[in-house]
C-alpha cells in the first residue's frame, strides 16, 4: 500500500510538470492616435531582444508598453537607441538588430522596417537627425547614412571618423561625434562636420578623447563632452565654435550627460560616489544652480528631455539598468511632480501634445 | 538475477546507498583498491551518483547535459555542441563547485568555470556530486573546501581487468555531428598504460522556432560549428602494495563558431573561438604504517583565441588571446586512531597566472595556498565530521593595481545518525568562500581589483530511506532540505551606460529549497525489468541585495523554482528502451519577476533504445539509437539561445573489455 502511494506521488510530479504555460495577457489597451501624451523608447538590454516602446497618455495616466507590438505585430528589437519625429512619421532606430523603423506619426501604424545591414554586416546605426527631407544616421561602422524620407531608402553613406555616435543639427551643418569607442585605447577624437546639401564631410575638429553626446546653445555653439585622457573614464564638456570650427572653451565639468532646457543646459555630473543635476549657462560658461534638480532621486540618472508645451523636464531612471525604468517629471524650476513607470532603459522620448 | 539487479540498483543515478558501518575507514581503504572503485560501489548518502550505464543510456552530448538531470543542479546552456554551459548547485553560482577528473582539480583562472560543454563522456565511468565533506585521498583540497565538487573517474584511469581492454564508439547525429573515440588499455596489477583519442564535429545549423510576438519564426542557427581532436596517454606503475605512481598527459584542440543569441532582424553572426588544453599530471599514492598519504602535482596550459572579422573598429577585426597557466601541487594524508576516530590533513599550493596582449593590460599571477585539518568519529549508527580550511591568496601584478591578498578559514560540520540499517539523516554545515577570477579583477576597464572574495554559507539536511530491497525490488527515496547564503556576490553590470560595465559585489541571496528522489526497480518477469527514478528540485533563490530594489525577494535570474526529470526503461536481456523527461518551470531573465523578463517553462523528452550484442566473453557490440527532444519543443535555457528541436543520434561501440 505505502510502495502504492509513492508511485502515484512520483506519477502526479510528472504529470503536473507535463503542464503547458500560457502567454501571459499584457494587458495594454490598444491606442488609435497618440495625443497629450509622450511616446518613450525603453533600450532594453543587449541581446536579450526586449527594446520597447511605452505610450504614456497623461489624459488616462496609463502606459502601454506593448505599442509597437500591437501596431506592428511583432518586436521591435534589441536595443533601441534613438526616437525622433519627421514630418508625418517616426523613426525609431534600433543599434543592436540595425534597424530603422519607421511609423506614422499620429497612428503608430507600420510604414517600413528599414535593414542596416550593410553585406550582411550589422551597421550599428546610433541616432537619427533630419535636414531638408533627408534623415541622417550615424552608424558605428564609420558611416553617417542619409536615407530619403520619401522612398525610405539609404541613397548615401557618408564616411566619417571611427564609430560615430552623437549627431546634431546646427544651422546648416551636421556635427557628428566620432567616439571611436571600439577602438580602445585608440579611441578617437574628433567632429565630422558634415554638409548635409553636399552629403559630405567638410570638416573635423579635434576635441578631446571619446567623444559623445553634442549639443548646441542658443548661439549655435556646439558643445560636447569628451573623456579628461586616455585611461580614464572621467569626463569634460568641451565647447566649439560653430563658425571658426574650433574648440573654445574646455569646462572641467564631468558631464555624463547634457540636455537643453531652454537657453540653459541640465547637465548630469558624476565623480566617485558624487553625482548632481545641475542648470548651466552656457553663454556665460557658468553653473546657476548646482543642484537644480535632487540626484538623489535617482538610481541611475539615464538622461532628460525638456518639453517646452509643458515647460516640464522629464528624467529618465534606469534604475541600475535591470530594473524597470522611470520617467521622473519634474517643472521647469526642478520640482519634482511624478514618476512613471515604464520598461527596461527608458532613454528618449517623442512629445505629443 | 541478483546481480543482475544489484547493478541496476546501484546504476541508479542519485540513490544513496549507506554504508552500514564505518564509512571514513571504508573510504580510507578505497586507496589500497587497485580494481575498479565501482565495483564496490560506496557513496554516502550526501551524495549524488551517475553510473556508466546512466550514461550510456541518456547519451548525453556533454557533462553539462547529464547535470541537469541531478536534483538541485541548474545548468546554464547556451546550445550547441561545445557550446558553453556552466553549472549551479543547490543555488550557489558555478564559481563555488570544483571539478575533479581522477583526483586532479580541474583549474581555470581566467573565469574561474569549466566550461562543460567540453567535457565529453564516452570515457567516463562515474560522475558523483559531492555536497558534503569528503574523506578520500583523492579529492584534493580545493575540491573538500569548495562549495560542491563534482568528482569524475574515467576509463582510462582504471587498470585493465585483462592484459588489453578496448573501446571504440562512433556517433552520427542530427546536424553534421560525427564522434570518434578510441580507448584502449594494457598491462597488468603493477603497471599499466591507456590511451585514448577522440574526434569529434558538427556543423550545428539546426533550425529552431520562437515567438516574435504572436508570430512563430523559423530559422536556422548560424555559425553554430564545432570541431575538437584530443588524446592522452595515462600510466600506472605500482611498485609494490599500497603504493602506486599515476601519470596523466593529455591534449585537447577546439576550434568553434560563436553563434551569440538570436537577435531579432540580424541574424550575423561571423565570431571564432579556438581553445587548446595542454595537462600534464602525476600522482604518488602510498601507506606509512597507519598513514595514507597522496602527493599531486598538475601542470595545465589554457590557451584562447577569439575572433571577430567583423568588428566594427578601424582594423576591421577584433583579436583577443589569452594563455593561462597554473601548476598544482599538494599533498593529503589520513590515518586512524584508534577505532573509531579518523584524522585527514592536506594541503595544496595552486600557482596561476594569465596573459593576454590585447585584453589585458594586466599581468595577474596568483599563489592560493590551501590547507584543512579533518576529525571524524565512526560508529556504527553515528558519524560526527569536523574539519577546519585555511586559504590563504597572494595576488602579483606586475603591470598596475593588484587585488588584496586574502586569507580565510572555512569551517565544516557534519552529523549523520544511522536510525536503522536502512534509514539515515545527515545535517551539514558548510563555510565556503570564491576568489574572484582574472578576468573579474583585470580585463581591461571591465575588472575591478577592489573585488571581495564572494562568500557563502550552506546549511542541509538530507534523510534517506530504503523503503524495499528484495530479490526483485527495491525502492528507495532520499528527502533533503538546504539553506543557503551568498553574500558579496560577484556580478558584471552596467555602471555608466549600456556600453560601460564593470564588476561589482553588489548582491546577496538566500536560497531555501529541498529536493526529492526516488528510485524504483522490479523484475517482474524473468529477463525482464523495469526502472523509475525521479527528481524534484525546489528552489528559492532570493534577491536580498537591497530592501529598496524592485527585486528584493525577488526569485533570482536563470533559477526555476520548480524542476523535474523523470526517467523510466524497460529492460529485456541485453535490450532496453529509456523514455528521458526534464521539466523546467518559468525563469526570469533578470532579477525583477515582471512578465516582460518571464521565459516559460519546458518540457522535453529523449527516448532511447539499446542493444547489447554478446560476441564472445570479451567482445561485444552496443547499438543505440536516442531521439533528442521527441515533441520538438522549442526551448532555451538562456533567453534567446534556442536549443535544438527533435534530432536524433546514433551510437556504435564495440568493447574488448
Amino acid at each position: 500500500m505505502r510502495l502504492y502511494k509513492i508511485i502515484i506521488i512520483c506519477t502526479g510530479l510528472f504529470l503536473f510538470s507535463c503542464k503547458k504555460e500560457q502567454p501571459e495577457d499584457p494587458g495594454n489597451t490598444p491606442v488609435d492616435q497618440f495625443n497629450n501624451g509622450v511616446l518613450v523608447v525603453n533600450e532594453g538590454l543587449f541581446q536579450q531582444n526586449n527594446s520597447t516602446l511605452s505610450w504614456v497618455n497623461f489624459a488616462t495616466e496609463t502606459v502601454n508598453g506593448a505599442i509597437f507590438e500591437q501596431k506592428t505585430n511583432r518586436q521591435l528589437g534589441d536595443t533601441g537607441n534613438d526616437i525622433a519625429r519627421y514630418g508625418g512619421k517616426i523613426y525609431v532606430v534600433v543599434n543592436v538588430s540595425s534597424t530603422i523603423e519607421v511609423l506614422d506619426a499620429k497612428t503608430g501604424n507600420p510604414i517600413k522596417q528599414i535593414s542596416m545591414l550593410s553585406n550582411g554586416i550589422p551597421k550599428q546605426p546610433r541616432f537619427i537627425e533630419f535636414y531638408n527631407g533627408k534623415a541622417f544616421v550615424p552608424c558605428f561602422d564609420g558611416y553617417v547614412d542619409v536615407i530619403d524620407t520619401l522612398s525610405l531608402e539609404v541613397i548615401q553613406r557618408i564616411p566619417v571618423g571611427s564609430n560615430p555616435d552623437g549627431i546634431h543639427k546646427v544651422n546648416d551643418r551636421l556635427f557628428v561625434a566620432n567616439s571611436g569607442g571600439l577602438n580602445y585605447p585608440n579611441v578617437d577624437s574628433t567632429l565630422s562636420v558634415i554638409d548635409p546639401v553636399a552629403l559630405t564631410e567638410v570638416g573635423r575638429i579635434v576635441v578631446g578623447k571619446n567623444p559623445t553626446r553634442i549639443q548646441s546653445d542658443m548661439n549655435g555653439d556646439v558643445y560636447v563632452i569628451t573623456q579628461t585622457g586616455l585611461n580614464t573614464l572621467n569626463t569634460q564638456l568641451v565647447k566649439v565654435d560653430h563658425q571658426a570650427l574650433t574648440v573654445e572653451t574646455i569646462y572641467p565639468l564631468p558631464v555624463n550627460r547634457m540636455e537643453r532646457v531652454g537657453a540653459n543646459f541640465l547637465l548630469y555630473t558624476s565623480s566617485g560616489n558624487t553625482s548632481s543635476l545641475q542648470l548651466f549657462d552656457p553663454v556665460t560658461g557658468f553653473v546657476i544652480n548646482p543642484n537644480f534638480i535632487d540626484a538623489s532621486l535617482f538610481t541611475t540618472f539615464y538622461g532628460a528631455q525638456y518639453d517646452s508645451s509643458r515647460n516640464q523636464i522629464y528624467c529618465f531612471d534606469a534604475m541600475g539598468y535591470v530594473n524597470s525604468g522611470y520617467i521622473r517629471v519634474f517643472s521647469s524650476n526642478g520640482t519634482h511632480l511624478k514618476n512613471i513607470k515604464v520598461d527596461l532603459n527608458p532613454s528618449k522620448l517623442l512629445i505629443y501634445e | 538475477m541478483h546481480h543482475y539487479l544489484s547493478t541496476v540498483i546501484f546504476g541508479l543515478f542519485c540513490i544513496p546507498v549507506f554504508s552500514q558501518v564505518e564509512p571514513d575507514i571504508k573510504q580510507l581503504e578505497e586507496l589500497e583498491v587497485t580494481g575498479a572503485r565501482l565495483d564496490r560501489y560506496y557513496v554516502d548518502s550526501l551524495n549524488v551518483y551517475i553510473s556508466r550505464k546512466e550514461i550510456e543510456a541518456l547519451q548525453p552530448d556533454d557533462l553539462g547535459e547529464l547535470l541537469k538531470k541531478l536534483p538541485g543542479v541548474n545548468v546554464k546552456s547556451y546550445g550547441g555542441l561545445g557550446g558553453l554551459k556552466t553549472v549551479s548547485i543547490r543555488g550557489l553560482g558555478g564559481q563555488h563547485t570544483n571539478f575533479v577528473m581522477d583526483g586532479f582539480s580541474q583549474s581555470q583562472t581566467q573565469t574561474g568555470q569549466v566550461n562543460l560543454g567540453q567535457i565529453q563522456l564516452d570515457n567516463i565511468e562515474s560522475v558523483v556530486v559531492q555536497r558534503g565533506g569528503a574523506s578520500e585521498l583523492n579529492i584534493p583540497v580545493a575540491a573538500q573546501l569548495s562549495g560542491n565538487a563534482i568528482v569524475l573517474e574515467s576509463f582510462q584511469s582504471l587498470p585493465p581487468t585483462i592484459p588489453l581492454q578496448q573501446k571504440l564508439y562512433t556517433k552520427f547525429g542530427s546536424f553534421g555531428q560525427v564522434d570518434h573515440h578510441y580507448i584502449g588499455k594494457t598491462g597488468g596489477e603493477k603497471f599499466f598504460g591507456s590511451l585514448f583519442l577522440k574526434y569529434r564535429q558538427a556543423h550545428g545549423s539546426y533550425p529552431f522556432r520562437y515567438m516574435n510576438y504572436q508570430t512563430e519564426i523559423k530559422g536556422i542557427r548560424q555559425n553554430n560549428d564545432y570541431t575538437d581532436i584530443s588524446g592522452g596517454l595515462n600510466f600506472r606503475y605500482q611498485p609494490y602494495k599500497n603504493h602506486q605512481l599515476n601519470v596523466y598527459f593529455q591534449h585537447l584542440e577546439a576550434d568553434q563558431g560563436v553563434p551569440g543569441a538570436v537577435v531579432l532582424y540580424n541574424d550575423f553572426a561571423k565570431q571564432r573561438l579556438t581553445t587548446t588544453n595542454t595537462q600534464f599530471k602525476a600522482d604518488y599514492k602510498g601507506k606509512v604504517k597507519f598513514l595514507n598519504y597522496r602527493f599531486h602535482y598538475t601542470t595545465m596550459n589554457d590557451s584562447l583565441l577569439y575572433v571577430d572579422p567583423a568588428y566594427l573598429n578601424t582594423a576591421g577585426e577584433l583579436k583577443s588571446s589569452y594563455r593561462n597557466r597554473v601548476h598544482d601541487f599538494g599533498l593529503t594524508m589520513g590515518t586512524s586512531i584508534r577505532d573509531h576516530f579518523h584524522l585527514n590533513v592536506g594541503v595544496q599550493e595552486i600557482y596561476s597566472k594569465l596573459r593576454s596582449v590585447e585584453s589585458l593590460t594586466a599581468s595577474p599571477e596568483r599563489f592560493h595556498f590551501l590547507s584543512f585539518l579533518k576529525g571524524t568519529y565512526a560508529s556504527t549508527r553515528w558519524t560526527a565530521i569536523a574539519q577546519l580550511g585555511l586559504h590563504h591568496v597572494q595576488e602579483f601584478n606586475k603591470n598596475g593595481d593588484k587585488a588584496e591578498n586574502r586569507s580565510r578559514f572555512n569551517p565544516y560540520m557534519e552529523l549523520r545518525h544511522h536510525f536503522t540499517e536502512k534509514i539515515a539523516l545527515i545535517g551539514y554545515y558548510r563555510n565556503s568562500f570564491r576568489m574572484p577570477n582574472f578576468n573579474e579583477l583585470y580585463y581591461n576597464n571591465i575588472g575591478n581589483t577592489e573585488l571581495e572574495p564572494e562568500d557563502a554559507n550552506q546549511f542541509a539536511l538530507t534523510a534517506s530511506w530504503t523503503i524495499v530491497d528484495r530479490n526483485n525490488i527495491y525502492l528507495g527515496m532520499q528527502a533533503g532540505g538546504y539553506y543557503h547564503q551568498v553574500k558579496n556576490m560577484i556580478l558584471t553590470i552596467p555602471t555608466k551606460n549600456l556600453f560601460v560595465w564593470s564588476v561589482q559585489n553588489v548582491g546577496k541571496n538566500e536560497v531555501r529549497g529541498g529536493d526529492l528522489i526516488a528510485s524504483f526497480s522490479w523484475a517482474f518477469a524473468k529477463k525482464w525489468s523495469t526502472q523509475l527514478t525521479a527528481n524534484y528540485t525546489y528552489q528559492q533563490s532570493l534577491d536580498v541585495s537591497d530592501r529598496n530594489s524592485p527585486s528584493y525577494k525577488h526569485q533570482v535570474a536563470y533559477n526555476p523554482l520548480h524542476v523535474i526529470n523523470a526517467d523510466v526503461s524497460v529492460h529485456y536481456r541485453n535490450l532496453g528502451i529509456r523514455l528521458s523527461s526534464f521539466h523546467s518551470s518559468e525563469r526570469y531573465t533578470l532579477n525583477e519577476n515582471i512578465p516582460a523578463n518571464k521565459i516559460d517553462g519546458f518540457s522535453t523528452f529523449d527516448l532511447s533504445v539499446f542493444n547489447r550484442f554478446k560476441l564472445d566473453e570479451h567482445n561485444s557490440i552496443r547499438l543505440q539509437i536516442t531521439v533528442k527532444n521527441i515533441t520538438d519543443e522549442s526551448y532555451a535555457f538562456v533567453r534567446n539561445y534556442i536549443m535544438p528541436g527533435r534530432h536524433y543520434l546514433f551510437t556504435f561501440v564495440y568493447a574488448f573489455i
